[in-house]
């Protein structure tokens, strides 16, 4: 099963009420039978624009991530889900692997011994190399 | 007028002539030498341009297929025609070396079995001497190929031992993970936890990674 980071934009709605809503996303998450390994909230903020889901305009909501474990096959039941729960406003998904890849180490910046290719320049060496770039406006 | 190219071209010629020439004897034309000038008169345009001036006149033609087939057929039969020649004449010069042999074979008394024999063996030692040698070969393709499929067995085994442990590791580590992974059981607590702990990426790093600067999330 590939690792999926799910980033849900939810209503806005009390503590209490709200945690009863992300209850119910992991318990069906649960039962269908995907793993959810952890969960993460970032708090309420703005909406960057306005939002229409389920018949009404949402200027602000409260943003939760997801991660789990979940069949291909059963991705697009998922979003069918997510789409028709009327607490949530919207759902993305991105691959786990692709978001969180571990980085290649960097080497630093290669030395340039620029007094060497002064000398080059001069003697015309690299004069004769160098392509003239023509740029397109 | 309704004079042609050509005829007009021929009745300039006349008159040129009629002024340079003069009638001398009956059905002859004399010159008079005085009157000569070397003149190269225009070419008549009826002749055209000449071929030799289009470029493609001097333009190498290559045989097509068609020449190919043609000329390979041509051949065949020529050089079938020629073997027979040849056979034909072969025949009667072997007919004539027989009569030749014959006479001599009657004083010699030729053996034949002997021959024959002696033919034989030689040609059973060096049949012999090369089934060694190519029974020697195919042993050693086969021993060849023998190894090669082992050594490439040998590979994958160790690829899959070297798979196996990784994914192993991979799984033990999944399991050690799995240990604070979400259930039925744990669900609030996770939960509350992460709801009353957002987390906050409104922040600005420096080059070293150390957070300079952190601005509060308002709604």
């Amino acid at each position: 099963m590939p690792r999926y980071e799910l980033a849900l934009i939810m209503r806005l709605f009390g503590r209490e009420k709200k945690i009863e809503a992300l209850k119910d996303t992991i318990v069906y998450l649960l039962n269908e039978g995907h793993n959810v390994r952890n969960v993460k909230s970032l708090g309420d903020r703005g909406l960057p624009y306005q939002i229409k889901a389920h018949g009404e305009t949402h200027f602000k909501g409260s943003y939760a991530l997801l991660d789990i474990d979940c069949k291909i096959e059963d991705m697009n039941l998922l979003r069918r889900y997510f789409s028709n729960n009327k607490n949530i406003i919207r759902m993305t998904q991105t691959k786990y692997e692709r978001t969180y890849a571990a980085e290649e180490p960097c080497d630093g910046m290669e030395d340039v011994d620029y007094a060497k290719k002064l000398e080059e320049l001069k003697r015309g060496k690299l004069k004769n190399n160098v392509k003239k770039q023509s740029f397109k406006i | 007028m309704g004079m042609s190219a050509a005829c007009r071209q021929h009745m300039r010629l006349k008159q040129i002539l009629k002024s340079v020439c003069f009638a001398g004897e009956q059905g002859s034309i004399r010159v008079n030498p005085s009157c000569l000038i070397s003149v190269r008169f225009r070419k008549p345009k009826f002749l055209g341009r000449a071929p030799s001036k289009e470029p493609s006149y001097f333009a190498k033609k290559h045989p097509t297929e068609k020449d190919v087939e043609s000329n390979t057929a041509l051949y065949r039969n020529y050089n079938a025609i020629l073997k027979s020649l040849v056979c034909g004449f072969q025949e009667d010069l072997l007919r004539k070396q027989q009569l030749e042999a014959t006479i001599t074979s009657n004083e010699l008394k030729w053996d034949e079995e002997g021959h024959h024999r002696k033919c034989m063996s030689y040609n059973e030692a060096e049949n012999e001497k090369l089934r060694t040698v190519r029974m020697e070969r195919i042993q050693d393709e086969i021993t060849a190929r023998q190894k090669f499929e082992q050594t490439k067995v040998e590979e994958k085994e160790k690829e899959a031992e070297i798979l196996k442990g990784e994914l192993r590791k991979q799984v033990e580590k999944v399991i050690e993970e799995s240990k604070d992974w979400i259930t039925l059981e744990n669900l609030e607590e996770k939960i509350t936890e992460a709801i009353d702990n957002p987390i906050n990426f409104n922040f600005c790093v420096d080059e070293k990674g150390v957070i300079i600067k952190r601005t509060a999330q308002v709604l």
